[in-house]
């Protein structure tokens, strides 16, 4: 389990994180969702150690992020935005680091390529950014890492490949790991999510579990909207709107509205 | 687990750092035999034998200057803030990267620094055998003479063992335009020290300097020339050491607390 108290970091004057306290538990897919410039990296950085935080604390596991202790590092793994790989082959590299790691599964990783048609023993260099990132997917995934934290993994992948992400992503969920995925575009990372947390700068705007989200909201599609809606959009087909759900009855959460609904309270 | 040293977890660290970062390196090993062979191509030209005489000064010096860049080649971007944060999320721990970084850097950099020369000069030497050129024999580089014939090995070893491990620390405190930096860095140590004795001669007190010299003057006669020699040997290699301490030292702790 990820236990952050009273986080604080700023970057020179700038401010992006303020006494942010939260849990990230075992067995859950995380949307870390906010716009561009929220803090979002910083905190994955922060969560590996890569970054030192002006107050609060990290706790993974019963492991201080910051001791980069070689239990701790090999217990998680971490993709930037803008990763860019080593100038080896994909084998090569999974073979390397592969001893690191107690739970890589080869087996796994050539599955996954395959299934995002990437060849093996293609470099890193020689792929394009869409193809770089499947890549690293597939060795991450297959590493079997307890804690995954992914960065804007969508951004550069196709429409085919935003599904075959979705899909591998819930196929790799298991009730020890945990996999939080930072992102802008929150459509893609939409029905794949057991708990969304929504971040504004220096602040925590959401954080709650699907279930309770779907508990407490309603959404719907309508050409009438009630009166009572708490967020409306419009669209060609209707509005999409927000209401209270009075009902009991769970309806699919539409990501990128509740975002916009929060973002509207704040 | 132990989080401070494991051995296998050194070697597959080691085996990583190799595979993954030591390709960097060739291109410069390219460039370095290339330099070996435009000398060669401009003694042919000029007509003079510069190759053969000054061939292995040429080897040797080459050798010791790509020992010096290793570093900054191979570790480059382990501080780059975009790039350096899977060297720093490689499991292991801060005291076995630092023992793979100097393993890489004084083990394997020097055996394939000369491999590399020592095998363009054979080349050249096989040339010069079928008629190009006058070579009289292979001029094999001494790998731990690279600072000075009239020293001991053991002294040439630290000696080459201090300036790589300066080249790790510079590499590791550095985060960009890393060589240059650490150049400017090394003038302005070496001007500010002369500045400083020159302030101390003629500003402070240069009686208080004269009777410092004549102090150690008086000293020095009361040894022989051998012991002499042997004393400046002993605090030659006493700095050396305590040298590449402090260099290891910031080197570990840049490694254990770089932020990314």
């Amino acid at each position: 389990m990820i236990t952050i108290k009273d986080l604080s970091f700023a970057y020179s004057k700038d401010k992006v994180l303020d006494g942010i306290s939260t849990t990230f538990e075992q067995g859950k897919i995380y949307g870390l969702l906010g716009a561009n410039g929220v803090g979002k990296s910083t905190m994955f950085k922060i969560l590996c150690g890569l970054l030192t935080p002006q107050t609060g604390n990290v706790n993974i596991d019963g492991n201080s992020p910051l001791d980069r202790k070689p239990g701790f590092l090999s217990k998680i793994f971490y993709i930037p935005e803008d990763f860019e790989g080593p100038a080896v082959s994909i084998k090569n590299y999974a073979n390397c680091i592969a001893g690191f790691y107690p739970n890589y599964d080869e087996a796994l990783l050539k599955k996954l390529l395959a299934d995002f048609e990437i060849d093996i023993n293609r470099k890193f260099t020689t792929l394009s950014l869409g193809q770089r990132k499947r890549a690293i997917l597939s060795v991450a995934l297959a590493l079997r890492t307890e804690f995954l934290l992914l960065d804007e993994p969508t951004n550069g992948l196709d429409i085919p490949s935003k599904l075959e992400f979705r899909k591998m992503v819930a196929a790799a969920m298991d009730e020890n790991r945990t996999i939080i995925i930072s992102t802008h575009q929150v459509k893609d990372v939409e029905n794949l999510l057991d708990h969304i947390m929504i971040l504004d700068k220096r602040a925590v705007l959401l954080d709650s579990s699907v279930s309770d989200i779907q508990s407490e909201y309603s959404f719907e599609i309508s050409p009438n909207v009630p009166a009572d809606a708490l967020y409306v959009e419009s669209g060609l087909g209707g509005s999409s709107y927000i209401c209270k759900n009075t009902t009991g009855e769970e309806s699919r959460i539409n990501i990128e509205l509740l975002f916009n609904y929060i973002n509207s309270k704040k | 687990m132990n989080e401070i040293f494991d051995i296998q977890r050194l070697g597959k660290l080691f085996v990583y750092e190799v595979t993954n970062y030591l390709p960097r390196f060739f291109k410069s090993l390219i460039i370095a035999s290339g330099v070996l062979v435009a000398v060669w191509l401009l003694s042919l030209v000029a007509t003079v034998d510069i190759m053969d005489y000054g061939r292995e000064e040429l080897i040797n010096s080459l050798y010791f200057f790509m020992l010096l860049l290793s570093p900054y080649i191979i570790y480059k971007d382990m501080n780059n803030r975009k790039k350096g944060y899977m060297y720093a999320m490689i499991p292991a721990s801060t005291l076995e990267k630092l023992i793979s970084m100097l393993l890489v850097c004084c083990t394997v950099v020097p055996a394939v620094v000369y491999l590399s020369l020592t095998l363009t000069d054979v080349v050249l030497y096989v040339f010069s055998q079928l008629g190009v050129g006058t070579f009289e024999n292979i001029a094999f580089s001494h790998p731990f003479y690279a600072v000075s014939d009239s020293m001991s090995w053991f002294d040439n070893v630290i000696g080459v063992l201090c300036s790589v491990t300066t080249a790790m620390m510079f590499n590791s405190i550095f985060r960009k335009n890393k060589i240059f930096k650490t150049v400017l860095f090394n003038i302005t140590v070496i001007f500010s020290i002369s500045i400083i004795a020159i302030l101390v001669y003629n500003v402070i007190s240069p009686e208080f300097v004269e009777r410092i010299s004549n102090w150690f003057g008086d000293l020095f006669y009361s040894f022989s020339v051998e012991q002499i020699e042997s004393m400046a040997i002993w605090i030659m290699r006493l700095s050396y050491l305590v040298w590449i301490a402090v260099t290891l030292g910031i080197t570990y702790y840049r490694i254990k607390k770089v932020n990314y």
